[in-house]
């Protein structure tokens, strides 16, 4: 079913639950992975992927369909990322401790990991990353998004963003060096 | 190393991450629990809605009545009958100065002022009619 459907259907009177159900089941899977990939955490991703759809319930409504509807979901998920991965570096700042080594401790420790040595040394690489720019990266290498649909979701110019891909890139290949 | 990140290693692009058996379509499940909850509670503003606009009404006929009664009270009307109690006060106040007789006005009394008297007839009298110890008594 395509966005149109799924909101033509939505906006259907009594439909509502039936047509965001539908919503969830095209999108949540993707959006998981994307959440998953900035998080590590498993249980974190789910708690992210939750809260990001009940806000997109709540503002659903008011979705005025000038973004298609996977950007903008998109858009919610990585907020809500952005939004707790500050929070957690906060906290962890004040407890005096580094988050993303954190981050790469619950990697080493994630039984729902299954990749070989080089992929988690790619994954602890991407984790070392600051926030925007580990979005951009995961946006670019694996979900294969243009620059112009990233710029869509992050409101970043597709220059700025270009830039950010390749510093990303850079700092991975000399974390990756180091690690193997 | 440089060929680790090279877009021809399908491997590293591979999704390493897995889920806990059932995860999806657990979610799916959690996820419209979670919303079907949130249907039955409304919003803080869908609460306070219907209480806002009743104590709005409530302030607006406040209001309204308050002017009212301010315009229209005893109070208006006493300030204006101060204003004439003023204005009377006046008006007695020239009446009574403009019609005012002294009666103990020497100066207007043509029945007591004196003649011009000759100094000399007071000494005379004086002289004739008095004696020393009550002229001595006078100073």
């Amino acid at each position: 079913m395509s966005d149109r459907e799924l909101l033509e259907l939505y906006h259907e009177e009594g439909k509502q639950h039936y047509a965001f159900n539908l919503i969830v089941k095209a999108y949540g899977e993707r959006l998981y992975w994307h959440l998953r990939k900035l998080v590590a955490s498993h249980d974190d991703a789910n708690d992210l992927l939750q809260n990001a759809f009940v806000k997109a319930w709540d503002a659903l409504p008011g979705f005025r369909e000038e973004s298609r509807l996977y950007t903008w979901l998109y858009r919610i998920a990585t907020n809500e990322a952005l939004t707790f991965l500050k929070r957690k570096k906060a906290r962890a700042f004040l407890s005096l401790t580094d988050y993303s080594k954190q981050l790469e401790n619950k990697l080493e420790a994630d039984p729902y990991f299954n990749g070989d040595a080089t992929q988690k040394a790619l994954h602890k690489a991407i984790l070392k990353l600051p926030e925007k720019q580990r979005v951009v990266f995961n946006m670019r290498y694996f979900d294969e998004m243009k620059y112009e649909e990233i710029s869509e979701v992050l409101g970043t110019s597709v220059g700025a963003l270009k830039a950010s891909y390749h510093h990303a890139f850079q700092k991975i290949q000399h974390s990756l060096e180091e690690q193997l | 190393m440089k060929q680790i990140l090279n877009t021809d290693q399908p491997h590293l692009r591979e999704n390493p991450y897995t889920v806990p058996e059932g995860y999806f379509s657990a979610m799916q499940g959690e996820v419209a629990e979670k919303i079907s909850a949130r249907v039955h509670k409304p919003g803080f503003w869908a609460l306070a809605k219907p209480q806002v606009a009743l104590v709005s009404t409530f302030a607006i006929i406040f209001l309204i009545a308050f002017a009212t009664i301010k315009i229209f009270s005893p109070q208006g009307e006493s300030l204006k009958n101060e204003a004439f109690a003023t204005g009377s006060e006046y008006i007695d106040g020239h009446y009574i100065e403009s019609s005012f007789v002294d009666f103990y006005d020497t100066a207007a009394d043509t029945s007591i002022r004196a003649e011009e008297i000759d100094p000399e007839e007071i000494v005379e009298y004086l002289s004739s009619s008095t004696g020393l110890i009550y002229l001595a008594s006078l100073e």
